[in-house]
């Protein structure tokens, strides 16, 4: 009797176990980290770096600086 | 009671690496979420700022153009009137599109910013050392800070033109136009700042060897 019983809770324990190991991998298939993974590696960092830009100052007062010629 | 034993040891060798991923996920979620919230609360308190000190100086330009236009009354020329009056607009117009076009270019270094922490966070949960990165960001963060305070104070501002003579006429408005260029200079520089700064903790993210490969 007590042979059986221990079989019973070894048997809960593995089920238990395994079916927790089961559960917490197929919450992970698709979880929302995944999808920025991709945008954040060096590559991207760097090319994003280099696309900003600052501006031309001295090209924005273009406009101004001509109308100063007329005056 | 031995067999028990074992199975219960076997079982938690089983489980524990799985809760320990499991739980390291949830931690690097987490944290970027807060750090999303953080920046995005940030933006829209900058954004505010920035909208009510727009609202207080339109009174103030709509005061200073009426002043102008007094003012211009000894200039006989009205061509000339009229061209110092639309280089005044343009003066008070062309600050507020270049602090707008560096307020999104900070946005765009804070977005790369925090691609830069999630990848520290990353090599961080695999055992990495990220402090440099760590130190590097947060100066990155400040620099940041201070370029919105720049952009601040410079959004406050709108400049007078002096009206004299009609032969001074053109290097007073020169003078005003270059007050405008030098303040949006000394902005720029603090925008120059930010970037440098984020370069510098994209540089240190860069020393961390297989850096790209470190995942959650």
């Amino acid at each position: 009797m007590k042979k059986i019983a221990l079989t019973i809770i070894i048997i809960i324990i593995l089920i238990a176990a395994v079916a927790f190991v089961f559960w917490q991998r197929s919450q992970k298939v698709t979880p929302p980290v995944q999808t920025e993974v991709k945008d954040d590696t060096t590559s991207v960092i760097d090319k994003d770096l280099e696309s900003v830009d600052v501006g031309d100052l001295d090209k924005e007062f273009e406009v101004i600086d001509n109308d100063l010629k007329n005056l | 009671m031995k067999k028990v034993v074992i199975l219960i040891v076997f079982s938690l060798l089983l489980v524990l690496p799985v809760w320990a991923q499991t739980t390291t996920i949830k931690q690097f979620q987490n944290k970027q979420t807060e750090l999303k919230n953080l920046i995005q609360q940030k933006r829209a308190e900058f954004q505010t700022r920035i909208e009510t000190k727009r609202t207080e100086l339109k009174d103030k330009i709509q005061v200073k153009q009426e002043e102008l236009k007094q003012r211009l009354q000894k200039i006989k020329d009205e061509n000339k009137k009229k061209i110092v009056e639309k280089i005044d607009q343009n003066i008070d117009a062309l600050n507020e599109k270049i602090l707008n076009h560096f307020s999104n270019v900070l946005e765009h270094l804070e977005n790369v910013l925090s691609k830069i922490s999630s990848r520290a966070d990353k090599a961080e949960a695999n055992g990495r050392n990220i402090e440099d990165v760590k130190i590097a960001i947060q100066a990155a963060h400040d620099a940041i800070t201070a370029s919105r305070s720049a952009i601040e104070v410079q959004t406050k501002k709108t400049y007078t033109i002096a009206v004299s003579t009609e032969n001074t006429l053109r290097l007073e408005v020169g003078k005003t136009r270059q007050a405008l260029h030098d303040d949006l200079v000394k902005v720029r520089e603090t925008v120059f700042t930010a970037r440098t700064a984020v370069k510098k903790a994209a540089a240190e993210l860069h020393k961390i060897q297989g850096i790209d490969e470190l995942e959650i």
